[in-house]
């Protein structure tokens, strides 16, 4: 019974904020002691007579798939060379911890002044390269896990039977690698998908992602508006949650 | 190509930060900067004697420290709770309703958080209408300050939203991991009560398999922007918002100040990193 409550009420607190995102999206002049205002679609149909937010629902969704796919793409890259590197992969692969755990916000303001001189601060590029400083060295964390007995076996066995070494790369390290590339992607997706503090530093407002927009129009007190942002923001990594648990098994974690 | 690919990782890594904190230091020292008039420690002994390293320091370690532990209790009692271990079911369900649901809030990007949670919280939110409708309170201003207040409340309770489903799934992970319905039943036919196992097994056990994962949380938490951002007031200040705002304004005065608390940031976060991995090192080999 104790039990039953505890969950019942952990349920109740973690669900609480998505009711109210939904509840605002869907109300209208909300006044003070009105529990609920009166019901209306508006704020849903207004996204399409250039409300702003699915286009920057579209940036947000075109810079977090260039991030997957490049942060993968490099991190699988890096991954491979330090594991048949000479260096001392943990140590190597411990540096990457570093930038994971400084705020991007406090990197972002740090290096503002190399972003200007460079010609990419408030730019998609440079929101682009400073997003890749943390996704990169998180794909190759991801990867690291990969790398087995197992996997080294294997591509030892390929070599033997003469496989060369482009032949062992595509034939067996990238096929036995599916679910981390998989893995690795969704991950990067959601970081860059979910970020916003070096968004709004390196974009200086230029760059006007879902979660820049959602603070900008919290600061103007645009409630609905933002509320429907915030619910917009909840589609992709539903999507990605419901195929990742109907779909994808995950690998061990790094 | 493999010693490129490695320099391409060890540049992704280091440069940032050392060209961050290069940056931020010659700024400190007066070295560079439009006010700046040559080498001058000036800009750090006002720094220090501000009274806002202490406060900022103190500010954000309570709230990380504070968010942690009621997270991490929480999380044991639903991972507990949740297992259902007096009715041996803790091995059996493994993707109920209950244990997705719980994971809802993985979903939510933290400015998503920290806005729904304004929106129920705030002297005009949810909870304040309810309030009023209950007889509790006759006008917003009853309402008691839950947001944007000195004590953090409000980014406690964003924060403890936001890592709860990750301690609840790691802590039900480990207790089927290590089997503890089993050592449950075995102590309850010893004799043992619920409660003494929780206390003396259970918590122990799921807390020791998990500490390198709650320290580096701890790490996360001392950075996070977004919710003291919405949710805090404007002072005391935590680090990542202090330094944004001192760095990304326009008053120039100010900047040096911002960098000072940019260095002290970095070299805490460095040093918790560095306790880490030797931490992870020492389990690991």
């Amino acid at each position: 019974m104790v039990g039953r409550v505890v969950t019942y009420l952990a349920l109740a607190f973690v669900s609480l904020p998505l009711l109210a995102a939904i509840l605002l999206s869907l109300t209208r002049s909300w006044f003070f002691p009105t529990i609920l205002g009166p019901w209306t679609s508006q704020h849903y149909t207004d996204l399409w007579s250039g409300s702003g937010l699915v286009s920057s629902m579209l940036l947000s969704l075109g810079i977090a798939s260039l991030i997957s796919v490049t942060s993968t793409l490099i991190g699988g890259l890096i991954s491979v060379a330090l594991h048949y590197g000479k260096s001392s992969t943990s140590r190597l692969l411990a540096l990457g911890y570093f930038p994971y755990a400084i705020a991007p916000v406090v990197l972002g303001s740090m290096l503002q002044y190399y972003f200007l001189r460079i010609g990419l601060f408030g730019s998609m590029g440079g929101v682009l390269l400073a997003q890749s400083f943390i996704t990169i060295p998180f794909a190759v964390l991801i990867f690291s896990s990969f790398w087995s007995d197992h996997t080294t076996r294997l591509s030892a066995q390929a070599r033997t039977l003469g496989a060369s070494k482009k032949a062992i790369l595509y034939g067996v390290i990238i096929p036995s690698a599916r679910q981390w590339i998989i893995l690795c992607s969704v991950q990067c997706f959601l970081i860059s998908w979910l970020e916003f503090g070096l968004t709004r530093v390196i974009g200086a407002g230029e760059v006007r992602t879902l979660t820049v927009s959602i603070m900008a129009l919290a600061s103007q007190a645009s409630i609905y508006e933002a509320a429907v942002a915030c619910c917009l923001m909840l589609v992709p990594p539903v999507l990605l949650f419901l195929a990742q648990h109907k779909w994808i098994s995950t690998p061990a974690h790094p | 190509m493999r010693k490129l690919l490695t320099y391409l990782f060890l540049c992704i890594c280091l440069l940032p930060i050392l060209l961050g904190i290069g940056y931020s230091i010659s700024y400190s020292l007066g070295l560079t900067g439009l006010l700046s008039e040559g080498f001058t420690w000036a800009h750090w002994r006002t720094f220090f004697t501000s009274g806002n390293l202490l406060s900022s320091t103190l500010y954000t370690l309570g709230l990380g420290v504070v968010s942690l532990l009621i997270a991490v209790a929480a999380g044991l009692v639903v991972s507990w709770t949740g297992g259902r271990y007096d009715k041996g079911l803790s091995q059996s369900h493994g993707s109920s309703l209950s244990e997705l649901g719980i994971l809802v809030p993985l979903l939510f990007a933290p400015v998503t958080a920290a806005f729904c949670w304004y929106q129920i919280l705030s002297p005009g939110g949810f909870i304040a209408r309810l309030s009023y409708h209950l007889g509790l309170i006759t006008d917003t201003t009853d309402f008691p300050r839950i947001v944007n207040d000195e004590w953090g409340i409000g980014i406690v309770i964003c924060h403890v939203f936001l890592i709860l489903p990750v301690f609840t799934y790691l802590f039900t992970a480990t207790a089927r991991k290590h089997d503890l319905a089993a050592l449950y039943q075995q102590s309850r036919s010893l004799g043992s009560g619920s409660v003494h196992f929780f206390r003396t097994v259970y918590a122990p056990i799921v807390l020791f398999k998990n500490s390198r994962v709650l320290w580096l949380y701890l790490i996360f938490l001392l950075g996070t922007y977004e919710v003291p951002l919405l949710l805090g007031s404007s002072s005391p200040q935590t680090f990542s918002v202090f330094i944004a705002d001192k760095l990304t304004k326009f008053n120039l005065a100010d900047i040096p100040a911002g960098h000072c608390m940019a260095i002290w940031y970095t070299l805490l976060i460095t040093v918790m990193t560095l306790l880490y991995l030797r931490w992870q090192r020492r389990v690991i080999w």
